[in-house]
């Protein structure tokens, strides 16, 4: 229900942006630009962390985008920086947690031959990324805070659609990436500390990074995905609706299993 | 490209990512079978203390899993997990569910309570023109000894706090101005009353007792879980106590710390790290243990439970979990308590004056 409500919403609050705004007839201006990308919208997600809990937490929240987005003639390097932030609770225990999330991505992608002339653009590529999440649950004392961290390497695809609405030109696409390897870090067994900090008075930063394991499919398996609506205004600069989801299943010692949404506005300046 | 084509295609992509719901599932009502599996599961892969009990974990399950499969209600459920959890004779164990919650108390309720807050209070807090309650500590002088009572370590202290009463067990009139650290200043050693302290935050044993410390001083050893296995456990984390506050006014005279059967957990390992600094005593009857940190976690049906997930081994090799040894057993006399005299405190206060 929230996401459907969050999704309306911002659907109708970008439809109502932009069809205010100018755009020159044809926007062909695009390619080979470079654009500065701020973004901001709601998420929800669901999790089920054994480490912290057998039941499954669910609740929306908020979150902010800031990346860059690069069109050259032959290729696209895309990066971003996504923060959430979310109230999850347990509709059987009532508990409430916050869940914080650090999300970065560097993607590339390659354009096939006749890319301009193709209606849709089928772009392969990869994707790296690395993700820092606090979850803290409000009931607990000594394990309230929960810390992990991952960094993938991922094939990825971009699919895109250009197409004109109402006289106007826009851009219907997606991004999609399944990691091959990750290096993933957890709290220890029964604890939030980490193996790194153990028999150390300040935990340091890098501590949560440290001593962690190489893991792939059978193991782990996590599915990216981000579909967006793009409609170029004038001066090259533009506007985007994403709408970004991700499963992830991780078989620790202390199991793991989240799915995430989040849907963002975001302004293109070029640059 | 049509409108409703579009619209097609991003309900198809909406519907499509919506698909992590069929894995990430939740039983609504979890069979009896289901909440006991699971508590008895991460009891058996997460507590930290079934070597050193030599608790048979296999056979509580035998016992207790058929009748908490046949339980009618949530009351008799709870009753079934309630006994099993009993066995671990933990006061960091506990479930809670509403109706009511689990726990071992005979750490405390088997012994002399040796503590009544009534007495001191009437009969050597009020009375003493020196009394104040500074944060959540109650401190006054009496008869040249200064007295702290700490009743929880829930409530925060801070170095500053501590700075301020220790100048206020040193600091001297004389001649208009003021010693510090005078030998006969006008106290001559310190009380710090731990009794019946429940525990709470062990950053605040730290605080504590660091003020006290003079060198970098090993008081424990701790060992974190580290897998399903009862003995998956950790290297060593070591703890020392090191001197922290004002440089200027160190207390280097004579410390009592009074214990008994409530002083738990933080207050448990408050007593043991005070134990290895060489000027303190402790008196009274022994801590009532809880050596390991507990941690929380949730059943299938909401119920939450915690239990102990770490183990401490004092500096000399010593499973504080079983409690803390006093250098001198004192209990308190119900004659003495009739007259308004606490028989810990006045051992204490006739301790440090023969030093």
């Amino acid at each position: 229900m929230n996401k459907l409500y969050i999704f309306s919403l911002s659907f109708i609050a970008f439809f109502n942006c932009s069809l205010g705004l100018g755009q020159e007839k044809k926007a062909n201006d695009s390619q080979k630009q470079t654009h500065f990308i701020t973004g901001i919208g709601g998420s929800y997600v669901n999790v089920i962390d054994e480490g912290i809990s057998p039941l499954l937490y669910k609740g929306i929240g908020g979150g902010v985008i800031l990346g860059h987005f690069q069109e050259k003639e032959n290729s696209i390097n895309t990066s971003s920086a996504k923060f959430d932030f979310n109230n999850p609770s347990s509709s059987v225990s009532n508990a409430e947690m916050y869940t914080f999330r650090l999300e970065g991505h560097y993607q590339r992608y390659w354009k096939l031959a006749d890319d301009e002339n193709n209606k849709w653009k089928i772009r392969p590529g990869f994707d790296l990324s690395a993700k820092w999440a606090l979850r803290q649950h409000l009931n607990f004392t000594n394990n309230s805070q929960h810390i992990e961290t991952r960094f993938s390497i991922a094939p990825a695809l971009m699919i895109a659609r250009p197409f004109q609405l109402w006289n106007r030109n826009f851009e219907l696409g997606a991004f999609t990436s399944i990691p091959l390897l990750t290096y993933a870090t957890r709290p220890l067994f029964a604890s939030t500390r980490f193996p790194a900090s153990v028999n150390k008075e300040e935990v340091g930063f890098f501590d949560y990074v440290k001593e962690g394991e190489i893991i792939s499919f059978g193991s782990y398996f996590k599915w990216s995905a981000q579909y967006y609506l793009y409609y170029p205004l004038k001066n090259g600069n533009g506007l985007r609706l994403d709408y970004f989801w991700s499963y992830e299943n991780y078989k620790a010692q202390n199991p793991i299993k989240t799915g995430e949404h989040s849907i963002m506005i975001s302004t293109f300046f070029k640059i | 490209m049509k409108v409703k084509n579009i619209i097609i295609l991003l309900f198809i992509a909406w519907g499509f990512s919506s698909c992590e719901r069929l894995f990430i599932k939740e039983e609504p009502e979890p069979e009896n079978a289901a909440i006991f599996d699971h508590l008895w599961n991460t009891v058996d892969e997460k507590y930290s203390f079934f070597i050193d009990k030599n608790i048979d974990w296999d056979s509580a399950k035998d016992v207790f899993r058929p009748r908490a499969i046949k339980a009618r209600n949530s009351i008799e459920l709870f009753n079934v997990l309630a006994d099993m959890l009993f066995i671990l004779e933990d006061g960091h164990v506990n479930i809670s569910a509403g109706i009511d919650l689990s726990r071992n108390w005979d750490w405390f309720l088997k012994y002399p309570s040796n503590f009544n807050f009534d007495v001191i209070e009437r009969n050597y807090l009020v009375p003493s023109e020196d009394y104040q309650i500074s944060g959540p500590i109650h401190n006054t002088i009496i008869d040249s000894v200064g007295y702290m009572y700490y009743e929880s370590f829930s409530d925060n202290v801070s170095t500053s706090l501590m700075n301020y009463l220790v100048l206020k067990f040193l600091i001297k009139e004389k001649e208009g101005s003021f010693e510090i650290n005078s030998l006969d200043g006008p106290v001559a050693g310190l009380i710090i009353d731990v009794r019946n302290n429940g525990g709470g935050s062990i950053s605040n044993a730290f605080t504590i007792a660091n003020r006290f410390a003079r060198d970098k001083i090993k008081v424990a050893d701790w060992f974190y879980k580290t897998g399903p296995a009862h003995d998956d456990f950790s290297q060593a984390e070591e703890k020392f106590l090191e001197f922290e506050g004002d440089e200027d006014y160190k207390f280097n005279k004579p410390i009592v710390v009074l214990i008994n059967r409530s002083s738990y957990s933080s207050a448990n390992f408050f007593a043991s790290m005070m134990s290895f600094l060489p000027n303190v005593t402790l008196i009274g009857d022994q801590t009532g243990g809880g050596g390991g940190l507990p941690i929380n976690n949730e059943l299938p049906n909401g119920w939450r439970y915690r239990f102990s997930s770490t183990r401490t081994l004092d500096a000399n090799g010593n499973n504080i979990e079983f409690g803390v040894k006093p250098d001198i057993v004192v209990e308190l006399d119900s004659a003495d308590l009739a007259n308004g005299k606490d028989k810990l405190i006045e051992e204490a206060i006739n301790f440090i004056k023969n030093q």
